[in-house]
């Protein structure tokens, strides 16, 4: 079993390495490459996850398989993969997922030039995120979440001619690099505490031993704590770290899909439940966590509602779901924010894919754009409901993708929301009161995104253009949606905490029912409202654009994060930089070396003076110095 | 065979002062020939070496002038080891390189035989005085072959590069002789000095003393702040494959030095000056971070780039654990294969453009996407990216840091971020972007010939990057020995 979840780890690195040495120039032999050894590695994580159950309880919770990476006197660095329930499930996300995203790319990337290296790039990324999935130890984990970074900077600047997609690109990696900073100094922490006491270690079945023995203050835990979770706030894009994550759209769509399903942001996620038990040992950090999810579910999910590119609308969405499953795990409910993850994994993957089988055909982001296409289009005598004639598994997936992102059952995303719910009604009443907010706003931009390009047969005046042949794609791209949206219409009765096993108290499950029904309608109320707003409006907010200017301009700002974060670079970075270069420039060089120059050229100068080749003056200079010879002995002999 | 390492370059450079010029075939076969057989020596040597023995290793000794304690002693400690390979990774990338030089090429091949001979005797010799010798016989090319080859500033670029490195040399001989009475054991051979001062260590006052003359004279070799300006206008002037060998392997001779000589030979002299180094390394990380996010010339910003990485190596002598120091010398190793690497990409792109600002290029992924994959690849391991040995060595760096200096590593850990951004900023100003048209006619490296040089050095990154224990295992013992 453990070979198997080595040679999973390795298949998609050896794709990438085969695909780079040997298929660069032919594409389609990589893409199918790529797509099989995916479809292995699934195969492999199914065998490993049977194997795993079948075997009951005849084996330890965790099973480990570690090789030495460093060893240096005390410091011992393992690389290894651990298995147990929490990595299985994202074993089986990330390479099924995984599979089906690759699959898909196969027809959506088929006309790019440089389909070899996006499909290298792809296989690269599901090797980070795998390694992070299996890994026992913190360093290996920081050395794959890096490798995340790296493999989303190539992915999300793929289409690197473009200046706006190598910037997005570049952003990635930064903003998420200043999280891994912390959390890089955290793990120094953690361990530099750790090995005082003599029970340094990076391995997170040892933490979990060594932990409550070492007698750490819940201060330092909390910073600790804290440092850790700055790197969840990078690469889970929580406020205030989150800027990144919608201009990545700038990547091909599958590689959103692939970024806001099964790799990258909810690698944070992960690794908040991965080593859970250290943020349990201190409430204070559990809170700011809890409350850094909060803010975000609701920050994002207003933005959403002024977006109009459908995958800027997706982006926020994950946001804000994301937020959703870190105020679960800062609330004490592993198992909740994992489930949420796991049906999110499913409806956003679905929805990202839907919305590229749309911009395939439709050659547009705008939903204002797709809605007027939809209207000028020849063939839409009947009113409205293009696309639902035309393109229906892509129309009635996405719709599927939309309800279970609502929340409505029994589709999944009901489930885990309730569970998320449950858990917040016992937590801050402010928190519970964002969360069903959050809830309200969710159903409200899903139902604008879903009236505006599915439903409404009035858009703006706009069109002109010539429409598309509207048509259903290729059966590559069909077949994830329809797998992807059965997953996300039963995903919600998957047994997850049979693979979690983490024996919370009041496990993830459904909520009260007054719960469900609240939630419900205010999923409901949400839809509606916008059905009713924007079913015959134009496309300013509420119709009502003088009245709303101010707070509609805020949310068209994103909050001024963007604005927040280029005025500290303009201001503090680059005049930090200034400085360094200007005294490099007039200290260093100027006065240091040049000055230490002029010195020693002025110093010979002034000394060749001397040289006058005058007899008569050496020899005063002679009889001077033999005078105040002279002078100085008898001074001496005198005393 | 360790014997031969210094003398196959510079015994070849003789010979081809009776090659006619017209001959260039021979004269570039006869260089790649001698780094080729040096490169095979060195790695025999390292396949051969003995795992776990922290002492000298292949040790041969000859007298020269008995009264006076001197001998030709040579061999290989952990250290030194992993430095022989560095430079024989970068020496025989940099006689690829220097294929390409057309003018007065075999005045530029003798010189640079000198040169890699002259680097091997610094890390191949045990004794002050030849060291010392080897040491400032490596200036000698270095002159002639800014000023002659280089570019833009070159005989300014020139004069700086030499009377920086002889000056620091000077500061340190002075510091060299005070402890070479103060010893009174008549002997060069380091092996016997670091033995008598185990036995016998001078007074803390004296190594007070006597520690900062070699901290600053060897300090400026390795680029201390803030001593470094030679660093990046030398480089910039420089021909690619002495910047190459410059800063990939010279540059390193400075640390070694401080190594062998200062921390082996006065320890607490070394301890006594090691917080103040420390945080000149850290002003040195991050100064020349800040600085390079300013530069324009894609030379200066590698300039500044090294000075800035050459911080982590001081910050990890500095810290004197043994964890610490195996991870400077480490990547001493990383440093100078990337260091090497981008200096021969920066070369490949500006000998057909002649042109080095970030802002006259756009696009060169696309145009010459092998030469453009490798330059994102080097700074990808410049930046500290996992896979490649920079990240393994600046971890070891940070975890044997951490317990002297908490601190100054939360700064150093900083310093990454910075080096991302303005490596980043270069990368997206370089390769990507609409493709510039006036380089259209820009040739990529096609032939194995022409991109050897860089998948050796890439090959050397990534394996010690999959793979640190190669070396660590090497390091450690030795360095474990010294500190204890």
């Amino acid at each position: 079993m453990i070979s198997l979840a080595w040679m999973i780890l390795w298949v998609p690195f050896l794709t990438t390495t085969l695909i780079v040495c040997l298929f660069m120039t032919r594409p389609r032999i990589a893409a199918w490459l790529a797509t099989a050894a995916m479809f292995l590695a699934f195969l492999a994580s199914v065998s490993v996850c049977l194997q795993f159950f079948a075997a009951g309880s005849a084996h330890p919770a965790v099973i480990e398989s570690a090789l030495t990476w460093i060893r240096l006197g005390a410091v011992h660095i393992e690389f290894g993969i651990s298995l147990n329930g929490l990595s299985l499930i994202m074993l089986l996300i990330v390479t099924g997922v995984g599979t089906l995203i690759f699959l898909y790319s196969t027809a959506y990337m088929e006309k790019d030039a440089s389909l070899a290296r996006y499909f290298a790039s792809l296989s690269l990324f599901v090797f980070s995120m795998l390694g992070i999935v299996l890994s026992n130890n913190f360093i290996q984990i920081f050395i794959f979440w890096e490798l995340v970074g790296l493999s989303s900077y190539l992915l999300i600047g793929f289409w690197f001619e473009k200046p706006e997609a190598s910037t997005a690109g570049k952003k990635a990696f930064l903003t998420t690099r200043v999280g891994d900073v912390g959390m890089m100094i955290g793990i120094l922490l953690l361990y530099g505490f750790l090995t005082d006491k003599g029970l340094g270690t990076f391995n997170f079945a040892k933490l979990e031993e060594v932990l409550p023995q070492a007698g750490i203050s819940e201060g330092f835990m909390c910073g600790i704590s804290l440092l850790i979770f700055l790197g969840v706030v990078g690469k889970s894009a929580q406020v205030p770290l989150h800027v990144w994550l919608p201009d990545a759209m700038e990547g091909p769509t599958p590689v959103s899909a692939l970024i806001h399903a099964a790799t990258m942001v909810v690698a944070g996620v992960f690794l908040l439940a991965r080593v859970f038990f250290l943020f349990h040992m201190s409430e204070t950090a559990l809170g700011v966590i809890a409350w850094t999810g909060g803010i975000t579910a609701l920050l994002a999910a207003t933005v959403a509602i002024v977006q109009t590119d459908i995958k800027k609308i997706l982006a926020y969405s994950t946001l804000s779901q994301l937020g959703y499953m870190v105020m679960a795990l800062g609330l004490g409910s592993v198992s909740a924010g994992m489930f949420h993850l796991t049906t999110h994994a499913f409806f956003k993957a679905l929805l990202f894919l839907g919305a590229g089988s749309l911009i395939h055909v439709l050659h547009t982001q705008n939903i204002w754009e797709m809605s007027t296409l939809a209207r000028t289009h020849e063939d839409s005598r009947r009113k409205g409901c293009l696309f639902l004639r035309k393109m229906p598994v892509t129309s009635w997936t996405f719709l599927l993708g939309t309800l279970a992102l609502m929340g409505i059952p029994p589709l999944s995303g009901f489930f885990s929301k309730e569970a998320i719910l449950a858990q917040a009604s016992h937590g801050p009443a402010p928190l519970f009161v964002i969360a069903l907010v959050t809830v309200f706003l969710t159903a409200f931009y899903m139902g604008r995104l879903f009236t505006i390009v599915f439903l409404t047969g009035h858009g703006q005046e706009t069109g002109g253009a010539p429409a598309p042949h509207i048509h259903e794609p290729d059966w590559r791209i069909l077949v994830p949606l329809v797998t992807l949206a059965v997953l996300s219409v039963v995903g919600g009765y998957l047994p997850l905490d049979a693979f979690l096993a983490t024996g919370e108290a009041h496990s993830a499950g459904h909520g009260p029912a007054a719960l469900a029904a609240i939630s419900l309608g205010l999923a409901a109320a949400g839809f509606s409202s916008a059905f009713y707003l924007y079913r015959n409006r134009g496309s300013s907010l509420l119709g009502l654009d003088s009245a709303w200017h101010g707070p509609v301009s805020i949310l068209e700002r994103k909050y001024f994060f963007d604005d927040f974060y280029d005025l500290i670079i303009r201001f503090v970075q680059e005049n930090i930089a200034r400085l360094s270069d200007l005294f490099e420039r007039y200290v260093v060089v100027e006065i240091g070396m040049n000055g230490l120059a002029q010195l020693t050229r002025g110093t010979g100068d002034l000394l060749r003076r001397l040289q006058t080749g005058i007899i008569q003056f050496y020899a005063l200079i002679f009889t001077l110095g033999v005078t105040v010879c002279i002078y100085m002995l008898i001074l001496s002999g005198a005393s | 065979m360790i014997l031969y390492l210094p003398w196959i370059p510079i015994a070849t450079a003789f010979l081809m002062l009776f090659v006619p010029e017209s001959q260039d075939r021979l004269i570039r076969r006869l260089t790649l020939g001698a780094c080729s057989v040096c490169f095979a020596i060195t790695v025999s040597l390292l396949v051969n070496f003995e795992i776990g023995n922290a002492g000298y290793q292949y040790v041969q000794r000859f007298d020269w002038v008995p009264s006076l304690g001197i001998s030709y002693q040579v061999g290989l400690d952990g250290i030194n080891m992993t430095l022989c390979l560095l430079h024989a990774l970068v020496s025989l990338a940099g006689a690829f390189m220097s294929c390409s030089v057309s003018k007065r090429a075999k005045e530029y091949h003798i010189f640079f035989l000198l040169l890699v001979g002259a680097i091997y005797g610094v890390f191949t010799v045990l004794d002050l005085f030849f060291l010392y010798l080897f040491y400032e016989m490596t200036l000698i090319p270095l002159y002639p072959m800014i000023g002659i080859w280089g570019s833009k500033n070159k005989e300014y670029g020139a004069m700086q590069l030499t009377l920086f490195i002889t000056a620091g040399a000077v500061i340190a001989l002075f510091g060299l002789l005070v402890l070479y009475h103060r010893m009174g054991a008549n002997s060069f051979d380091l092996i016997r000095m670091a033995d008598t001062l185990k036995a016998a260590p001078l007074d803390q006052s004296i190594q007070n003393w006597i520690a900062p003359f070699l901290l600053i004279g060897f300090g400026v070799i390795a680029s201390l702040w803030p001593l470094h300006s030679w660093s990046p206008i030398g480089y910039a002037a420089a021909p690619t494959s002495v910047s190459m060998l410059h800063a990939g392997v010279l540059k390193k001779m400075g640390p070694y030095m401080i190594l062998r000589v200062a921390v082996t030979l006065l320890p607490d002299g070394v301890a006594h000056w090691a917080t103040p180094l420390a945080v000149l390394a850290a002003i040195g990380i991050l100064y020349a971070g800040y600085a390079a996010i300013r530069q324009q010339d894609l030379k200066f910003i590698i300039g500044f780039s090294s000075v800035s990485h050459m911080g982590y190596v001081l910050l990890g002598i500095a810290a004197l654990t043994p964890v610490a120091l195996s991870g400077a010398v480490f990547l001493m190793f990383s440093h100078g294969v990337m260091a090497a690497c981008t200096f021969a990409l920066v070369g490949f792109i500006y000998e057909q453009s002649h042109m080095r600002g970030i802002a006259d290029f756009g696009g060169l992924a696309k145009q010459i996407p092998f030469v453009g994959m490798c330059l994102v690849m080097a700074c990808m391991a410049s930046l500290g990216l996992p896979g490649f040995s920079n990240f393994a060595s600046e971890l070891v760096v940070f975890i044997g840091t951490w317990p002297r200096y908490p601190l100054i590593v939360c700064l150093a850990v900083f310093g990454i971020l910075i080096t991302a951004i303005y490596l980043l900023r270069t990368v997206q100003q370089v390769c990507y972007g609409p493709p510039n048209p006036r380089w259209s006619q820009i040739k990529d490296a096609v032939t194995l010939f022409e991109k050897f040089p860089f998948l050796l050095l890439l090959g050397a990154l990534l394996l010690f990057g999959f793979w640190p224990q190669g070396l660590l295992r090497i390091i450690g013992p030795t360095v474990e020995a010294i500190l204890s």
